[in-house]
């Protein structure tokens, strides 16, 4: 009977679809199973009694690891490599990546005998993952040149704007002659187009700037309270042009941040002005800000007007979206600012979104920002 | 009234800039180059210098500081001309004009004015 359940076991091993061996302190081998034997290229005769290194292991890896110091640290700390993957070598001189989990063989002493290991090829999604990663880096490669190039061109493309803008304006305002209706109305579309078009410019270039890691954050402390307060003064003659009634509840405990003052002051201005922006006559759009339980300020900034539909939420955040409604489409954005706010706030360490139940629900907008600590 | 020296080696900037000051009564002196940017900052000592940054050649930032090594320039309050917009930009630019005064080319007519007079003021 135990004989016979001996037998059982032995099969089990030696058929068993995984590498299975055993070898001394020395790194010497002394059980190989068929599958072993299979799979590596050597009979049990040619491998018992060898090192492994030199037959499945190979002294130094494909990237220059060195296998024979960690083979030598295996046999003596076997508790450090229960699960440990590496390159393995087959008779062919192959290379093989094996997952292996190994145990150490532990005297009545408490002294190590031996490892057993189990072993399984994991070579195909070795490489696998390989071609990912490399893959995953030439993505990352060349999103880096794209931005360094938006860069660059940003800045080659304001210098003959510059002489669009400037000049339209002077002549435009009539500093260099008088002009007839048409002409003033007309030269008002090329100074207001070639301001939009710089906006635009300058956008793409923080967008790329933020996506290159470039983006530098000047922190200076100031009141949040206090800019917040001032923003709503400077939008109050955009929202009483389109007859919208501003509120605004500013907690008194919402007071000094550590942040970029001009890149907190233009999310703030960009979620004012898309508020009035997609909001009819007649609405409101109010500002919130209380300090949270954590060391953090909550901001939002909220409109009674045309909300967001589910299926375009995910256009709110994304680069160049713009909904289509007939309010967006009487008003030409870049279609960058909220995305840029975004990446402003999360440069900070905060978070931004959106909350809208819906058309003509109204859109509030949230974000966070850490308090200075201490 | 106060008197201008602009030095650009682009030739629309310096007509631009010419009408805007001009029209506000300044007395506007121009160059296309350094060196000659140089001559007559010491020939007509204008109460401001406004200088572009990137021209071939000598460029701003050398002109700047021939300007600011000479007894005859020295006193001259100069301010930098650039087409970059933002201040972390200005930090980090290759002219390396961090610290010192300077003026977007983006700048509208308006505040353009007001940001020279401000200058010219002391604020």
């Amino acid at each position: 009977m135990t004989d016979n359940m001996e037998v059982q076991y032995r099969e089990l091993v030696e058929n068993a679809n995984s590498i299975i061996l055993r070898m001394d302190t020395k790194g010497n081998v002394t059980f190989f199973n068929k599958y072993a034997q299979d799979f590596f290229g050597y009979s049990q005769e040619e491998i018992l009694g060898k090192s492994v290194i030199g037959t499945i292991v190979a002294p130094t890896d494909s990237s220059g690891r060195n296998l024979k110091a960690m083979i030598d640290d295996i046999v003596i700390n076997p508790l450090s490599y229960v699960e440990n993957k590496n390159e393995n070598m087959l008779r062919s001189g192959e290379r093989v990546w094996i997952a292996w989990t190994n145990k150490g063989i532990i005297d009545q002493d408490g002294k190590v005998r031996g490892v057993f290991s189990i072993g399984n090829n994991i070579t195909k999604l070795k490489q696998a993952e390989e071609e990912i990663l490399k893959a995953k880096e030439a993505a990352v490669s060349a999103n880096k040149a794209k931005s360094t190039f938006l860069a660059n061109m940003s800045h080659e493309l304001r210098t003959p704007l510059n002489a669009i803008i400037g000049f339209s304006e002077l002549v435009k305002d009539e500093s260099v002659g008088e002009l007839n209706g048409k002409q003033k109305e007309y030269l008002g579309y090329v100074w207001e187009s070639g301001k939009h078009l710089l906006s635009l410019i300058n956008d793409i270039l923080d967008l790329s700037k933020v996506e290159a890691g470039k983006m530098e954050l000047e922190l200076v402390e100031f009141d949040l309270k206090k800019l917040l307060k001032k923003s709503l003064v400077f939008i109050s003659e955009k929202a009483i042009k389109q007859e919208i009634m501003l509120a605004s509840d500013i907690k008194e405990d919402v007071g000094v941040i550590a942040a970029d003052e001009r890149k907190i002051k233009q999310v703030v201005f960009n979620l004012l002005s898309n508020a009035i922006k997609f909001t009819p006559k007649g609405g409101k759009v109010g500002i919130k800000a209380e300090k949270t339980g954590k060391n953090e300020v909550l901001v939002s900034v909220w409109d009674n007007g045309i909300g967001v539909e589910a299926k375009d939420s995910y256009k709110v955040f994304s680069e160049f979206e713009q909904i289509i409604s007939e309010y967006s489409r009487q008003y030409t954005g870049t279609g960058l600012g909220m995305p840029l706010s975004k990446k402003f706030i999360e440069l900070h360490g905060g978070r931004m979104w959106f909350e809208s139940e819906g058309k003509d629900k109204g859109t509030h907008f949230y974000f966070t920002l850490p308090l200075k600590a201490g | 009234m106060a008197k201008i020296l602009i030095v650009d080696d682009d030739l629309r900037i310096l007509k631009l800039y010419s009408e805007f000051l001009s029209n506000e009564g300044f007395e506007v002196l121009t160059a296309g180059e350094a060196g000659i940017g140089f001559e007559l900052a010491a020939s007509e000592s204008p109460d401001l210098i406004l200088l572009d940054v990137m021209m071939p050649g000598i460029d701003g930032t050398q002109l700047h500081e021939r300007l600011s090594k000479d007894p005859n320039t020295s006193g001259i309050r100069t301010v930098f001309l650039t087409s970059l917009v933002k201040e972390e930009e200005v930090a980090v630019s290759a002219g390396n004009i961090g610290g010192l005064d300077y003026i977007s080319k983006s700048t509208p007519k308006e505040e353009f004015v007001k940001r020279i007079n401000e200058i010219l003021s002391g604020k």
